[in-house]
């Protein structure tokens, strides 16, 4: 019989098993350990280096330089204020000096401008002459303004009448400033 | 004997045999377990709140820094400003939309206007409003208001009404009417009380914009109109028990 049959494996699994784990564990732990260190050496160091009180000084440094030029300061913030208020007053005040130019533009030279009202953005016009021709070359231009809706909307003819005693035509057109 | 007793440490002896072979048997585990525990305590008690620390005080440090900047960029701007333009800036914009009832502007601009256009201004009447209130400085746009009689050939009038449209006071023309050679027009002249409080070191400032100087300089092109010398109306009050009052004014000098 051969002496060096040996039937019990040298190799024990369990012990095997552990050793790995033991292994694991410590290398894990090794790890964690320098993942701890370096995050609070490194937050350390980090908050050392803010210096909150450094840039407040400086702030007030600042802040006490702009004291020194209140008045300028002062003078500018309410130069700012009066061109914002004027600026928001100028776009939406109404500009009635645009369609009543426009309207004394068509007028001929042999009619002439007897009444001109603007109330709450109606524009009202009356105009009397002796030519018929040139009265209807007005109208025609005053209905092309208002067909244009550039200064004039809706124009309407209120009426057209003929003064007898003085051989005058009268017109009278109303339309809608823009 | 006390069985009990006897009981009681045969367990204990168990117990403690038990924990010295399991000792014995893992005694390499120990230390690592212990800085593995160690460690996730000190994650939670120490690490969180420290880096949760250096990040608020980042944020904060960068806020300061942005505060800071901007007072660095406020000051340079208020230093490198001029403040004779400054001035004159907040002059003729004052003069174009004071911060109370200008009276004098107001009868400044339409006695120098009037006079340009070649039309002379008969009665005219304010309303005032109730002037023991204090000013509206939180309304968006307060006015006083007048009413004009004005004599002239409509051309004259629709002058009249374009300069007065580019003069100051800001004034809205929001009625006309104009019948052969007279014309009664009712006038707002605009004013806005200044801002009320004390004015912040911190506010942020910038530099007029592009908008900003171009409207300085379309009302720069409107003139100032100076102080009249002589005024062509000679106002004479009338008190009014209601809210509203009124200044009933005849022309001295007509036409003038």
């Amino acid at each position: 019989m051969n002496k060096s049959i040996n039937l019990v494996s040298n190799r024990n699994e369990q012990v095997e098993r552990e050793l790995l784990i033991l292994k694991i564990v410590r290398v894990v732990s090794v790890s964690l350990l320098i993942t701890i260190s370096v995050v609070a050496i490194s937050a350390f160091i980090l908050s050392t280096q803010i210096s909150l009180s450094k840039i407040k000084e400086e702030e007030n440094t600042t802040l006490s330089q702009i004291s020194a030029l209140h008045e300028k300061l002062t003078t500018y913030y309410l130069t700012k204020d009066r061109l914002t208020n004027i600026s928001s007053i100028l776009t939406t005040r109404k500009d009635y000096v645009k369609p009543i130019t426009a309207i004394l533009e068509k007028v001929p030279e042999d009619l002439s401008l007897e009444g001109i009202s603007i109330e709450k953005e109606v524009l009202t016009i009356n105009i009397s002459g002796t030519s018929l021709i040139s009265m209807n070359k007005l109208i025609d231009d005053i209905s092309a303004l208002g067909k244009q809706n550039k200064v004039l909307a809706n124009v309407k003819l209120q009426s057209l009448s003929l003064d007898v005693k003085s051989g005058k035509y009268f017109v009278l057109m109303k339309g809608e400033s823009l | 004997m006390d069985l009990n007793k006897d009981l009681k440490d045969i367990h204990l002896n168990i117990n403690s045999t038990t924990f010295n072979i399991l000792y014995r048997k893992y005694k390499s585990f120990v230390l690592p377990s212990i800085i593995i525990i160690s460690c996730i305590i000190l994650f939670f008690i120490a690490i969180i709140p420290q880096v949760q620390a250096v990040l608020d005080a980042k944020e904060k440090e960068r806020i300061e820094k942005q505060k800071l900047e901007l007072f660095k960029s406020n000051y340079n701007l208020l230093l490198n400003m001029d403040i004779v333009k400054l001035n004159s800036y907040f002059e003729m914009l004052t003069k174009t939309l004071p911060s109370g009832k200008d009276f004098a502007g107001v009868i400044n601009v339409i006695s120098d206007k009037s006079v340009k256009a070649g039309v002379s201004i008969g009665d005219f009447e304010f309303t005032v409003g109730n002037i023991s209130k204090p000013q509206e400085g939180d309304t968006l746009s307060p006015s006083i208001q007048i009413s004009l009689d004005v004599a002239g050939e409509s051309r004259a009038v629709l002058s009249f009404v374009t300069a007065l449209y580019k003069s100051m006071p800001l004034s809205e023309i929001t009625t006309i009417e104009q019948g052969g050679d007279s014309a009664r027009i009712k006038i707002q002249f605009y004013y806005k009380a200044f801002p009320q409080g004390p004015i912040s070191n911190e506010s942020p400032i910038s530099a007029f914009t592009s908008d900003n100087l171009s409207l300085i300089n379309d009302l720069l092109s409107w003139g100032v109109v100076n102080e009249a010398k002589f005024i062509p109306l000679s106002p004479s009050v009338s008190e009014d028990s209601s809210d509203s009052g009124s200044l009933e004014a005849s022309p001295s000098a007509e036409g003038t």
